[in-house]
């Protein structure tokens, strides 16, 4: 005999007896909820509670330092924020670009034109056109 | 180890919500919903009847076509939802993997709500005290127990050592109002900005805190959604179980966390923005899924719902078929309740967009895709032992197996899970979904129908 046949008669029995059993097991449970004594529940709008908190801890609090965690750097779209006891400190993107381009701004010009005055930065040589770099 | 403190006793008041499901008029809503939709159904039939000759089609050709039109549409529907879901998952996690990590340790306020949670209380509050986070209180929330819930909790109230610090443990005793009021009784004691609601059989991971409040730093995020998975694993229903909450739960949330309108935070783990609760009117008692209602409620005034992976909650999964299809009952109901409940936003798309998207799609969650699985397997069924089809209703099988298989492959490996679940992914569809299904379709009609529901507690192991 065929594999398919046998897998697909077992299959079909495997079926017909889950939704007899998801209807049986239903009609079961909602028979047996009906015999259980259910939670009533209170319909109040103002109810009044105990509450029971520790006094404020007398002695010194134990605050250990979590470890730092690690800084990856790439896509983020938003403001990180830290918060150091009360005050926060909002890091905003353009204070960290401005941060970065003074990183970056080299002490000496790294690219040099050379004209007939000779050697030129590139910046002053602005007016000149557009420079074309080969 | 708890730091020896003297406990002070104060009386407080709690404003509530409204009361559940109003009595009036009940009767009269349920006979004119049936008179309207038998009134629909006599209307179609009758069109049927009537443009029926008209047409080149005998009744069982068109019998025969609509049910190869229907396979065809589920079909499609099904492919369309599996990799849908599966690419904004992949979208969502790729993005994960490369966000930026930093320090950021607003207080925040752990709420438990307890109703005979005696057996496992203690254990909650251990996993408690290991979080990775130094700026946090845990309020338990005693809900009128009538077991040693209170005792117990009395027992764990003080300053106990945390990972980094003191952790302050408090208890709110009232008298049994629900998990909705007890969560709200909870959000007025605490001061905190931020509040993190629980169940009070569930364990929480020492990432959890750390990793779900970064989110909070874009002030658009309202709350964030924690990744539940099942703790009591190694029986045949709880393993199928974990292997639904990995593929059908927790990929449809990260998917979701891609467009940031995560639908429903789940009650074992949820962080929220204070701003965030008092602006969608807090827990209400009027549906049956005060989780799924309340996220309707914070996505409806605009805030963005993400979903932290990290964020581990482990919860109890229902050992027996029948604990497992009262967990279903309640679920099915209260999502199709809070539905209704926002149904202006459901048909009007111009109030919220994103809104009108999440609603319809747990519409067809809760309601039409369990109907078109039910449907499926009945054509099949049907087909096999009349026409003596058999080999259709295999080929059916092996499509979803492989399916699911694959999905399965995925989502374990995502998250990191045991791989041995993946095997549970031949059955799943075809059994556990098949059940789950059944269960959705008859609460759907009970829901329809106004059958009166009330609420249970599942039978705990502890």
């Amino acid at each position: 005999m065929e594999l398919i046949p046998i897998l697909s008669t077992i299959i079909l029995v495997a079926t017909i007896s889950t939704f007899i059993l998801a209807v049986g097991a239903y009609i079961l449970y909602k028979v047996q909820e009906k015999k259980e004594d259910q939670y009533a529940r209170k319909e109040v709008e103002q109810e009044q509670a105990e509450l029971l908190e520790p006094a404020d801890y007398g002695g010194k609090k134990l605050i250990l330092e979590e470890p730092k965690q690690k800084q990856v750097f790439v896509q983020h779209h938003y403001h990180p924020v830290e918060t150091v006891g009360k005050e926060t400190k909002i890091y905003r993107t353009s204070q960290r670009k401005e941060r970065r381009k003074i990183k970056r701004q080299p002490t000496e010009p790294k690219f040099l034109k050379f004209t007939s005055e000779g050697y030129v930065e590139t910046r002053k040589d602005q007016d000149a056109g557009v420079i074309i770099w080969q | 180890m708890n730091i020896k403190s003297k406990i002070r006793r104060s009386v407080i008041e709690l404003t509530q919500s409204a009361g559940i499901h109003s009595t009036a008029n009940k009767k009269n809503r349920i006979i004119r919903r049936i008179f309207i939709s038998g009134i629909f159904s006599l209307m179609l039939l009758f069109i049927i009847i009537y443009t029926l000759p008209m047409t080149v089609l005998t009744v069982s050709s068109l019998l025969e076509y609509a049910i190869i039109v229907t396979l065809v549409i589920f079909l499609l529907i099904l492919l369309i939802r599996y990799f849908g879901i599966l690419i904004f998952a992949y979208l969502y996690l790729n993005e994960y993997t490369f966000k930026y990590h930093y320090n950021y340790k607003p207080f925040i306020s752990i709420i438990i709500p307890a109703f005979n949670e005696a057996k496992i209380l203690e254990k909650t509050i251990e996993s408690l005290l290991k979080l990775n986070y130094s700026n946090y209180e845990i309020i338990i929330v005693n809900d009128g127990s009538t077991d040693e819930t209170k005792e117990v909790a009395e027992e764990l109230i003080g300053f106990r050592n945390g990972i980094y610090s003191q952790i302050k443990v408090s208890l709110i005793n009232k008298s049994n109002s629900g998990k909705a009021n007890s969560l709200n009784a909870g959000i007025q004691v605490s001061r905190a900005e931020f509040i993190l609601c629980m169940d009070g059989d569930s364990q929480l991971s020492p990432d959890s805190l750390r990793m779900a409040v970064r989110h909070f730093t874009n002030p658009e995020i309202g709350a964030v959604a924690g990744n539940v998975k099942v703790q009591n694993r190694g029986s045949f229903l709880t393993d199928l179980q974990a292997l639904e909450y990995i593929e059908g739960l927790n990929m449809a949330r990260s998917a979701q966390s891609y467009m940031k309108l995560v639908n429903i935070i789940p009650g074992p783990i949820g962080l929220f923005r204070r701003e965030a609760i008092e602006s969608a009117g807090y827990y209400t008692n009027d549906t049956f899924a005060e989780d799924a209602d309340l996220t309707l409620r914070i996505l409806s005034k605009g805030w963005k719902i993400l979903y932290e992976p990290k964020a581990i909650s482990f919860t109890e999964a229902p050992t027996g078929l029948r604990q497992l299809l009262k967990q279903r009952y309640r679920w099915t109901r209260g999502i199709l309740q809070s539905i209704r409940k926002h149904k202006n936003l459901l048909v009007n798309p111009t109030i919220n967009f994103g809104n009108t998207f999440v609603l319809w799609t747990m519409f067809f969650e809760a309601l039409i895709w369990p109907s078109m699985n039910i449907a499926a397997n009945a054509f099949f069924i049907f087909a096999a032992m009349y026409f003596g089809f058999t080999s259709l209703l295999f080929y059916w099988w092996a499509g979803l197996a492989l399916l699911d298989i694959m999905t399965a492959i995925y989502c374990v490996a995502a998250e990191k899970e045991e791989f041995r679940l993946v095997a549970y992914g031949v059955i799943y569809r075809m059994v556990f979904i098949l059940i789950i299904d059944i269960c959705k379709a008859m609460s759907t009609a009970e829901e329809f129908l106004g059958i009166k529901m009330r609420w249970g507690k599942l039978e705990r192991v502890g």
